[in-house]
């Protein structure tokens, strides 16, 4: 208990770090107005323990977007996405339930599970993830392509880098 | 420990969940520009149209009030015209106002379709839009004052922001003796005073002092009546009066206002970038 505790605080800690000190730092445009959002935090709340209550899991998710919108200045944009992806977790988690379901006390790490499985559930959560956010960033569905452009690219980007942090720091439950 | 009820707990994560969202959409359209303007225009398009009819219907019940109101705005207008005349030394309709040259504002009519005073935060609708010529930021009066400014326009319809809003503020200065300041609203739900700050305390003000635009913001012509004072107080510390104004205008009953265009305004505006940038 008090290891996952541990585990999840540092996560949360350094992907916090990493989003803001690095990644929104950057913001890359080779496309001109299609520009690339790299957004890699919402791997903090995607791997917390199947166990953590709901209401929690609501509100680390709503803290930790609302303390990237400061930093990005953009409030409420990733309060709101993190709080409608982790609200999407358990359907994607139920989607991809391998034979024999899960062990409540584990987390949606490599270490439980094959690349396959990882893969598909990050990539899946981080796109809703994203999808909601540019949705609202652009804010009318007048401009879909827009939408759709900027979130695919910043999608491919932001995905490559969260398995580039999941190779390199390995994270365990 | 006991087992949570099912139910509640469900619930309990929806409404949560609801929660959240809300302050997010909240916090969004409250601080993001882009985005701010974007829900107005969108609950304009939506709100537009159904208070349109409300008030179209709603007319017909004070056709009379209104008919008068603007009889008296014609006489009082035609009275200016001919004393403007007499001092001329010529026939009202041979006056020549220059106006094809020279004209700097330009008044553009509309009926108030929606109106709130109730909120922190207030707003009123127009029925007319980008069509009749107006765009964003564009001061708009009423017959005994000012009402507000324009925030977002679409083709049709256009929503201001109230003097009853916590953005709002108006450059003011008191006839007369030219002291100015600015008018704010300080959110205590009374819609019949307001606050003009910053008038420095060495400046004598009696009760009854009359409060008009001071036309240094470019939104309004200067010398628009807006109130008297009523009240004045210096707050401890401060080196600035804080002046309780009464409106002429009472904002309840409005029906009718008008946007102010200036046609300095781009020229005035690219000139503040140029300041700005060097």
């Amino acid at each position: 208990m008090n290891l996952a505790l541990l585990n999840n605080g540092n996560r949360f800690i350094i992907l916090l770090l990493l989003q803001i000190i690095v990644f929104s730092q950057a913001r890359l445009g080779p496309l001109g107005p299609y520009y690339i959002d790299i957004i890699v935090f919402p791997l903090a709340y995607l791997l917390l323990p199947f166990r953590t209550p709901r209401e929690l899991q609501f509100l680390l998710a709503f803290g930790i977007g609302l303390i990237v919108d400061i930093s990005m200045q953009s409030p409420g944009l990733h309060a709101g996405a993190s709080v409608f992806t982790i609200a999407v977790r358990p359907i994607i988690l139920r989607l991809l339930e391998p034979r024999g379901g899960y062990d409540k006390l584990h987390s949606p790490t490599l270490q439980r599970f094959k690349w396959p499985w990882f893969a598909s559930f990050i990539s899946i959560l981080s796109f809703v993830h994203i999808l909601f956010y540019f949705s609202m960033e652009v804010f009318t569905p007048l401009f879909l392509g827009a939408i759709l452009i900027k979130t695919l690219l910043s999608w491919f980007v932001s995905t490559l880098f969260i398995f580039l942090i999941v190779i390199i720091l390995n994270p365990l439950d | 420990m006991l087992p949570r009820s099912k139910v509640f707990s469900e619930l309990g994560n929806l409404i949560l969940f609801l929660l959240l969202e809300g302050i997010s959409f909240y916090l969004i359209i409250t601080y993001n520009d882009s985005q701010a303007k974007i829900y107005h225009n969108t609950i304009n398009v939506i709100s537009g149209n159904i208070a349109n009819q409300a008030s179209n219907i709603r007319g017909y019940f004070s056709l009379k009030e209104q008919n008068s109101i603007l009889l008296k705005e014609n006489a009082k207008l035609k009275a200016k015209l001919f004393n403007l005349a007499e001092k001329q030394g010529s026939k009202p309709e041979d006056l020549d106002l220059k106006f094809t040259q020279n004209q700097i504002f330009n008044l553009i009519s509309a009926r108030v379709v929606n109106n709130s005073i109730s909120l922190r935060n207030n707003f009123l609708s127009l029925n007319k839009g980008r069509k009749a010529g107006i765009t964003e930021n564009q001061g708009v009066i009423g017959e005994n004052g000012v009402i507000g400014i324009t925030k977002a326009v679409n083709d049709n319809y256009t929503t201001v922001m109230s003097i009853f809003n916590s953005q709002t503020k108006i450059s003011a200065r008191i006839k007369d003796k030219g002291y100015f300041g600015s008018l704010v609203w300080n959110n205590n739900g009374d819609v019949r005073y307001m606050t003009l700050n910053d008038i420095p305390k060495h400046v004598p003000i009696k009760l009854g002092d009359k409060v008009e635009t001071s036309g240094y913001s470019n939104l309004f012509p200067s010398g628009i009546n807006v109130g008297k004072i009523v009240g004045k107080r210096i707050p401890p510390g401060s080196s600035t009066y804080e002046l309780k104004v009464k409106l002429y205008q009472d904002m309840t009953k409005i029906k009718f206002a008008y946007v102010v265009i200036n046609y300095e305004t781009p020229a005035l505006d690219s000139l503040y970038l140029q300041t700005k940038s060097l």
